[in-house]
This record gives C-alpha cells, structure tokens and sequence, in this order.
C-alpha cells in the first residue's frame, strides 16, 4: 500500500546547517504518528515540508505516492490540514468567519460553506462561540476554534505543531481525546509533542513514536516499547528515570546530560 | 446575488451623501450657481467618490495582502511611483498640453507597478517580515520624491507650479472628460478586488495558513497589489496623489464591523465614497479666500489616525 505521506531522504538547510537531514518517514492511513525531540530537533520544519512550507533542499516528499511539488494548493488542502504553533490571528474576526475559511477548497455557497463550519464548530464543543469575535477568545475556547477549524478542512491526515502548548492540563488531555476522535473516523494524525506521555489520552494501537535529534530520526517505537526511557534518553541526550503511578509507568526527565 | 442585496441599502445611503457634498460651499444663488454645481461640484462629487472608493479599497486589499494595518499605497510607495510617472509625463512631455491624454494613466501605472512589483519582491522572500515592505516601502518613496523635486527644478517656473499643484492632490481640474477616463480604470479595479474576496478571507488568518487550506498565496498577491495598482494609477492620473485615504477609512471600517475582508471591503469602498467628496468640501469652506486641496484635507485627518493606529500597536505588542 503506498504511504498517506512520505519523506524520501528529505534535507532542509539553514544556510549551510541541515534542518532536516537526509530523513525518511513513511506514515500509513489511519496511523498515529508522535513526533517528540528537543527544540531545534527538527519537528516543526518536519512537518512544514509535509506541508510544502519549508521546501526540500534534497529529497523527496509524496503525498499518497505522488510528489508533492506537482499537486495544486487544493489538493495539498484535501489531503492534510494543519495547527500551527503561532495560535490564532489576531485580527479582529468572527469565529464563523474564520472556521468558514477552512472550507476554502471547496466549490460551494455561502450557505452551505456556513452550515458546515457549524457542524465543524459544533463537533469541536464550540457552536456557542459562532459569532463572537477570535481576539476576545480564551486559550482553550481557541484551541476549539483551531480543531473547528481543522474539521471543516475534512482533509484526510491532521498535522498538529505542539497543540498541547500554553494549554492548562484540561484543555491538554481534552485535544488529546479529541484527536482520539479524529482517528477512530478514519482521519491519520501527525502530532509533534514534548510530553510522550499525553498520549496516554489516546487509545490506540497504531500509536508510534518518533524521536529527532539533529534532523535525523534518532529512535522509534511504542509508547508501550519496554525501551521508552532508552529511546528518551537518546534523543533527548539526559537521563530519564522510571516512575509508576496506578497502573502507569512514566519517565521523568533527570538534569544530568549523558556522557 | 444575496450578498449584493445586503449590500443595497448601503449603496443606497451613500450615493446621495456623495452628491449632496456638491451643495456644500459657497451659495450658488448666484446666475452662474447652476452651471457651477452642474459643470463643476457635480463632477467633481463623482469624481471624489470613485477615488475614495478606489484608494480605499485599495488600502484594504494591500493591508490584507501585507498583514500590515499600516500598509497602504501611499505608505508601500505605489502613490509615489505614480506620481513619478505622472509627473515625468508633464515636465518631460509636452509641456502644459496634458490634460485629457491617455499618455497620463499609462505613465502612471507604469510607475505604480514598477514600484509595487519591487514592493511585492520584498515582500515575497522567504523571511521578510511586514516592517521590512513598510521600509522598502518608505525607502522608495523618498527615492521618488527626490527624483520629482529633481524633475520640477529642470523645467520653466509655470510648468513647475503646475506640477507642484498637481502634486497635491486636488480635485478642481476635474472634468467629464477626466471622468469618462477614469470610469473604466475604477470599475476593473473594484470589480477585480471584490472578486478576490474569497481567497483574501482565508489570507487574513495568516499567509502560510491560506496557503495550507488551498490559496495559490503568489498569484492572490501578485493579482491584488496589480489591481491595487492599477486603481491607484488611475485616481493619481486624474488628481494627483490623495493620502491617507486608504489608512483611515479601513481602519475606521475595521473598528465597526470587523477585519473580515467580506465586510471589511465592501464598507470601505462605501466609506470611501462618501469620505473623499465630504473631505473636498470641507477644504472648499474652511478657508473663505481660496480652496484648499483635497489632498492637504486628507493628510490633515490621516496623520493623527497614523500615529494612534502606531501607539495602539505598539501597547498591543507590549502586553504579550
């Protein structure tokens, strides 16, 4: 079966430093794919050449097997929506506007393009916040604007830059089991997280991790992988110690860098 | 069809508003007063409301496009640049004899392209940021201005004070004529930018965003500040360059209903219209002896507007 999304050997530079270095990541349909390492690791620019964003210096990127320089914005939109880090803008902007936006890709009337905005806002716990406006909005009332937003995108696989940021633990474990959602319907989400352990929210099996260091996949497995903490370790280059709380095992991060 | 009709009680408040401005001014009782109002303050109404509402919406659209409530034509140098071409057409052309030539907005738009096409480059390398556009923008400005001063000084004194005149921005040499030439320049460039509403609604939440959920972002920019441009050209062409039109009434706009480019540029063009011809009466009354152009009426209002919209951005920044 050919891959939903596919880095092929894919470099990204920085002047002369490599982003992205000579990676290669395959994610099927329906897949949950974590993506955890430190800043500067590589995450974000990771997905924003998925994206198209950050064009390749080297390498391929495909999208359902075709390269993704050849498909049209439009077809970039089918096939992935995206949550940036920067948050919402701050323009002054009603929330059935911005959430009708998303809809871009589609041929259809303002009334229709309405309607499922609101479905979307309303899948996202947010049909109450329809017309107020996104600059007078709390963190978590627009983290349910940025996943309305993403719903009416009905594109095939999500790609979320650290969506658990600037949120309370709430509002954290609630985007989690949103995403939860979003791949029991068949969505593939592509998340990159600092904490692993979040995904505990998920009840998945296709759940994996993927570990960068220096633009290079440095480890990969399951969260249930006996050798978590080794994985951590090596990509996080300190020493991380094992905790059980109930019925959870947790890695708790040590200050030491490793030798 | 359904956003044009909500849309029409709108229109409908603001045409007559533009053409009652025509009976603002000294009385017209006078034998002369209904050729006056008929060959002179009529035209000139309409002549006001097309570029108010060209330059306003033009505003709106370079802001959109440049992320920048602070980017407009005048402030990104397309103004200037169409002055440039203007006035290289009237000290370089043929003298006093350029009234009425199709010469005008060609040189005009030459000039508003070439410098909003440096503008757009600016703006479309990978890691410019707006105030980098704002500063090209300021940059080629100034280059203008100088090249124009430069201009006015190798010519006699009459051509000299007529271009100086000109470049003031004023609506007096207004004639059917003039008008007729800048109808289809105004009617291309507001139609084109409506016409860009749908992507520039998904623009406003951010550029790279727009770009994920489907905007060609290169040719939606490219399309807008050329249409921008091209109406700009035009307004320049017929009455010199008026600033600030295209900073305050969005930004006024955007205060009342909202940044949304569904709202925002429809309500700025009507704003627009009634704003211009509202503004060239004021400075046909303020001062008894004689008129003061449109333009310095213009700048007058703007420059406060500037500078607010300057500290409010600066609190905004500050508080994160």
């Amino acid at each position: 079966m050919v891959a939903l999304l596919e880095l092929d050997q894919a470099t990204v530079l920085a002047g002369e430093i490599p982003i992205l270095d000579h990676l290669s990541l395959e994610v099927s349909e329906g897949e949950l794919v974590a993506i955890i390492g430190p800043n500067g690791s590589g995450k974000s620019t990771l997905i924003r050449a998925l994206l198209g964003l950050a064009p390749l210096d080297q390498g391929t990127a495909r999208i359902e097997g075709r390269p993704l320089t050849t498909l049209t914005a439009r077809q970039r939109a089918a096939s992935m929506a995206w949550l940036p880090q920067d948050g919402l803008s701050a323009e002054r902007l009603r929330v059935e506007d911005v959430v009708a936006a998303a809809r871009f890709r589609f041929n259809e009337s303002r009334q229709d393009c309405l309607a499922a905005a609101y479905r979307a806002l309303e899948d996202a716990g947010a049909d109450s916040l329809a017309d107020r406006w996104i600059n007078e909005l709390s963190g978590g009332e627009r983290q349910r604007i940025e996943l309305a937003s993403m719903v009416a995108q009905e594109s095939k696989c999500w790609l979320l830059d650290e969506p658990a940021n600037h949120l309370d633990p709430v509002w954290r474990a609630r985007t989690l089991k949103f995403l939860s959602r979003r791949l029991e319907q068949g969505n593939t989400v592509l998340v990159v997280l600092h904490d692993v352990h979040l995904l505990g929210h998920i009840e998945a099996a296709q759940t994996r991790v993927v570990g960068l260091r220096q633009g290079k996949i440095a480890w990969q497995g399951r969260l249930s992988d006996q050798d978590l903490g080794e994985g951590l370790e090596t990509v996080h280059g300190i020493p991380f110690e094992r905790a059980v709380a109930g019925d959870r095992e947790y890695w708790i991060p040590g200050e030491e860098p490793l030798e | 069809m359904m956003a044009l009709m909500r849309w029409l009680p709108w229109v409908a408040l603001a045409i007559p508003i533009a053409v009652a401005t025509a009976w603002i001014g000294p009385p017209l009782d006078d034998p002369h007063g209904q050729w006056i109002l008929q060959e002179l303050r009529l035209p000139r109404a309409l002549a006001g409301a097309m570029v108010g509402a060209v330059l306003s919406a033009a505003g709106a659209v370079v802001q959109i496009l440049l992320r920048n409530p602070l980017a407009t034509p005048s402030t990104i140098g397309t103004t200037a640049g169409a002055t440039l071409g203007v006035l290289a057409v009237l000290v370089l052309g043929s003298g006093s004899t350029w009234m009425g030539l199709p010469i005008l907005p060609a040189a005009a738009f030459a000039g508003a392209l070439l410098v909003t096409l440096i503008i757009a480059s600016v703006a479309a390398r990978d890691r410019a940021r707006t105030e980098d556009v704002l500063l090209a923008g300021i940059a080629l400005t100034l280059a203008t201005g100088a090249i124009a001063s430069g201009l006015r000084l190798g010519v006699d004194q009459v051509t000299s004070l007529s271009a100086l005149r000109w470049s003031l921005g004023s609506l007096t040499i207004i004639g059917p004529d003039r008008i007729s030439m800048l109808a289809p320049f105004v009617v291309i460039s507001l139609a084109g930018m409506l016409w860009l509403i749908r992507p520039l609604e998904v623009l406003i939440s951010g550029i790279e965003r727009a770009r994920t959920r489907g905007v060609e972002v290169t040719r939606v920019r490219t399309l807008g500040l050329g249409l921008a441009s091209l109406g700009v050209a035009a307004c320049v062409a017929t009455c010199g360059p008026i600033a600030f039109v295209g900073l305050i009434c969005p930004h006024l706009v955007r205060r009342v209903v909202g940044s949304a480019p569904r709202t925002l540029l429809p309500a700025s063009i009507l704003l627009g219209a009634v704003f211009l011809p509202l503004c060239d009466s004021i400075g046909r009354v303020i001062w008894e002896q004689r008129e003061i152009p449109v333009g310095v009426i213009t700048a007058a209002l703007g420059a406060p507007v500037l500078f607010m919209i300057v500290v409010r951005r600066g609190r905004t920044h500050s508080k994160r």
